[in-house]
């Protein structure tokens, strides 16, 4: 236990006091900023692959359905297969590019508790983000990589500078010592 | 009396009355009154002589240098004697000195933010918050990372044991994430 001088000491020589990474379990603190593994990494990809396929199937079904009513067609027709692949795969493309710009983390890595980062560590920015992202679909296989490199880097991490690491901060609202909100 | 750079004179004038109608009644108890005011009067001079004597002696400078270095080692010679915190707590009355503090005066100089955040650190606040607020989601979720975390540990010892791999992996990535635990890295 760190007693209160010991935790002041700390936060007046400029260290983080309480900080985010508490919201971290500690089991996982360990982990917290590393690059992560192929698993991990490979689970959250396929996340993003079945929600995009999902987004596809229901915007599929849904323009079936109003061909159906407007066009009157019998039936449900499936759009052939290489259309729905183009549309996934540019969906694809603008979902990974938008989310790693913006938030650093698409919604498998949300879920997986990952975040990509450039080599100094901040977000990515958006050309980057968008060439990582054409490169993952063109070259999936890259990620493979992640199990021989011996610093859990993927072939996009090596080319592109940036890493894919275990962040399972989440925001926590903490107290702080600035000026009190004027309720007037 | 007259003082002059701190030495002082005093004056005394000594004046016998016999007490009327007692020499003609009684001469020896006239000449007993008359010694004893003499005496009184002996001793009065005497005392006022010799607290005019230290008074001058304890201003002067040479004195007062003297004392100044002598009186510390004097007192923590006497102090270094005596178990100062058992005598407060035997004969000072702690809980009436406290009663009347000022506590505001002492809670304003106290860092209570500070205090504050190091409360919410020590009982892991975020965590029962987590607990309280995540429910099962948040469970599952969280044993899903760690069980990947796990996965992925296992291919990589797998993978670095396949390729005779000794030295461990540099998993560090830059900024602050990885700084920020260092000291807990695996």
């Amino acid at each position: 236990m760190t007693s209160f001088s010991e935790y002041k000491r700390r936060v007046d020589s400029g260290q983080p006091g309480l900080e985010a990474d508490t919201s971290v379990p500690k089991d996982a603190r360990a982990y917290q900023g590393h690059r992560a593994g192929f698993f991990s990494r490979s689970i959250a990809a396929i996340i993003d692959l079945l929600s995009v396929i999902l987004i596809v199937v229901i915007w599929n079904l849904g323009a079936a359905f109003v061909r159906m009513l407007v066009e009157h067609v019998q039936g449900v027709e499936i759009p052939k297969l290489g259309w729905s692949v183009a549309i996934g795969t540019i969906l694809m493309w603008l979902v990974w590019t938008y989310a790693w710009a913006t938030t650093g983390r698409s919604l498998g890595m949300h879920i997986m508790g990952l975040r990509i980062i450039n080599y100094s560590g901040n977000r990515v920015r958006l050309p980057v983000a968008a060439l990582r992202s054409i490169f993952c679909i063109v070259f999936p296989i890259g990620l493979l990589w992640v199990i021989i490199s011996p610093a859990n880097r993927s072939v996009q991490d090596v080319v592109l500078r940036t890493s894919v690491v275990y962040d399972w901060v989440v925001g926590l609202p903490r107290i702080c010592s600035g000026p009190p909100l004027d309720t007037a | 009396m007259r003082e002059d750079r701190g030495v002082s004179e005093a004056t005394e004038v000594i004046v016998f009355e016999p007490r009327p109608g007692s020499g003609a009644a009684n001469p020896l108890g006239a000449v007993i009154d008359i010694s004893a005011s003499a005496m009184f009067a002996l001793f009065t001079v005497a005392e006022q002589t010799v607290s005019s004597t230290v008074s001058t002696v304890a201003n002067s400078a040479l004195v007062n240098s003297a004392l100044d270095k002598v009186v510390p080692y004097a007192v923590n010679a006497v102090i270094g004697r005596m178990n100062l915190t058992e005598i407060v707590l035997d004969r000072v009355d702690i809980d009436a000195i406290v009663a009347q503090a000022d506590l505001e005066k002492i809670i304003d100089r106290l860092p209570l933010i500070d205090l504050a955040n190091y409360i919410i650190e020590e009982i892991d606040l975020p965590t029962i918050i987590r607990q309280s607020t995540g429910g099962i989601a948040t469970e599952a979720m969280n044993s899903t990372r760690m069980q990947a975390i796990d996965a992925d540990d296992l291919v990589q010892r797998l993978a670095d044991k396949i390729m005779l791999r000794r030295k461990a992996r540099k998993t560090d990535a830059p900024g602050d994430l990885s700084e920020k635990f260092a000291e807990e890295a695996p």
